[in-house]
């Protein structure tokens, strides 16, 4: 349930949520999910990634606290850091934060975790869409946009997910 | 019957059902299923009510007007009476004349407010709150903002035909009643889920609608949608259509 009522980040960190929220400038934010379309293209994410986690030399975790500024924590539903994760709150930014529609997710809301993400550092932010079977890309350099291809794909490294994979 | 409901007007029902049996009632009246969508949406809350205040104001109203009674059991099964079913058909009206799949919070109190005279509606009429203030909070351009681009529109030596709806507006390449509309002007749907907008583009690139110029006037956001790339966020200054040419000084509507 949201909460008008302002809490510390040691209360926030202090406390555990089921399932977990963000947490934006005091308040508590209930994420989107629960469903099953929401559940299973986030568990292909994170599967296709997952097995390919040693060849590709990353690490993938789901639902994971970010710490993106000094008042806000965001949990993307998947992310993908390079080299081997050490942080048991992140607060390196992730190269890769893959976010999961769900019906009641609104443009602005989307938008302001999108916007979180590149402003702390994080290199590509993917939003996929199991409805409509939409995908957003947002980079630091081209923004917020829609994706049209087949494969999604980062450079430096590169990671690829053919959408196939996952929309399947 | 709850398939087309979000989680959140679901979550509703839940905590309207909650509330009937907090005031011991025998059924789940217009006046819980507004405390429940008060109680599980404090964005839309916070949008039509100013205050935190004005929903404890809401809920005191209530106790003021309802007879004390025992707390009935969470485990008794309430029915829904006669107004809130009303309310919930209302409800799929109001997703369906907006052509929105999903039934969200935002149609429950579109079809809260058109149970006219019970209790809920009448609590949200004492705040200033109507059908027609909500429409317009809920998305609907109105007001300056249009009035202001609708005068820039009006100003440019094409004469554009232009059709200003209660969502947005659209313009056509002329004046002639037959040509359809190249272009949708309007505000970002605050409440409108952004699956739902996306598949709402599409109806209209269907529908010959060439580009799509989305405002976002409390974050100065802009998207645009094109049927060959789809929607993305626009960072210039000057909006710009081609064949016919038609520019937008965001400066214009933003100013």
């Amino acid at each position: 349930m949201p909460t008008g009522t302002l809490i510390s980040v040691e209360q926030y960190l202090a406390t555990s949520y089921r399932p977990d929220c963000d947490y934006v400038d005091g308040r508590i934010e209930e994420r989107n999910l629960g469903e099953l379309d929401h559940s299973s293209l986030q568990t292909a994410v994170a599967v296709y990634f997952g097995s390919r986690q040693k060849q590709l030399g990353i690490t993938v975790v789901v639902e994971q606290r970010v710490q993106v500024s000094k008042t806000r924590f965001r949990i993307p539903d998947v992310c993908v850091v390079l080299g081997k994760a050490t942080e048991q709150i992140f607060r390196t930014p992730p190269f890769l934060c893959v976010e999961i529609l769900s019906p009641e997710d609104r443009m602005k809301r989307v938008k302001e975790r999108i916007d979180d993400y590149l402003a702390m550092g994080v290199s590509y932010v993917w939003v996929l869409d199991p409805s409509g079977r939409q995908v957003y890309v947002a980079t630091p350099a081209a923004g917020f946009h829609e994706f049209k291809g087949d494969v999604l794909c980062t450079e430096n490294p590169v990671l690829e997910l053919p959408l196939a994979e996952v929309f399947a | 019957m709850f398939e087309r409901y979000t989680e959140k007007a679901r979550r509703v029902i839940f905590f309207a059902r909650y509330e009937a049996s907090v005031f011991g009632s025998p059924c789940i009246e217009t006046e819980h299923l507004l405390l429940g969508l008060l109680r599980e949406d404090d964005v839309l809350t916070h949008r039509i009510l100013s205050s935190i205040s004005s929903v404890d104001s809401i809920r005191q109203s209530i106790r003021a007007v309802t007879p004390a009674r025992p707390k009935v059991s969470t485990s008794v099964d309430l029915p829904l009476s006669h107004e809130s079913k009303r309310v919930l058909a209302y409800a799929v009206e109001e997703a369906d004349n907006l052509n929105h799949r999903h039934l969200g919070t935002q149609h429950l109190l579109l079809g809260l407010l058109r149970e006219e005279t019970f209790l809920a509606a009448t609590l949200l009429r004492e705040r200033g709150i109507s059908n027609k203030s909500v429409r317009e909070e809920l998305g609907t351009p109105g007001g300056a903002w249009q009035s202001k681009l609708l005068q820039y529109l009006e100003s440019l030596p094409n004469q554009f035909g232009i059709l200003a709806a209660a969502s947005g507006i659209y313009v056509k390449p002329d004046r002639s009643p037959s040509t359809k509309a190249f272009l949708y002007i309007g505000i970002l749907p605050p409440t409108e889920p952004l699956s739902e907008l996306r598949r709402r583009i599409d109806e209209q690139f269907a529908r010959g609608l060439r580009y799509c110029w989305l405002l976002d006037p409390s974050t100065r956001h802009v998207y645009i949608a094109i049927p060959a790339t789809g929607l993305q966020e626009f960072k210039g200054d000057v909006l710009r259509t081609e064949n016919p040419l038609l520019e937008l000084p965001l400066a214009e509507v933003f100013s």
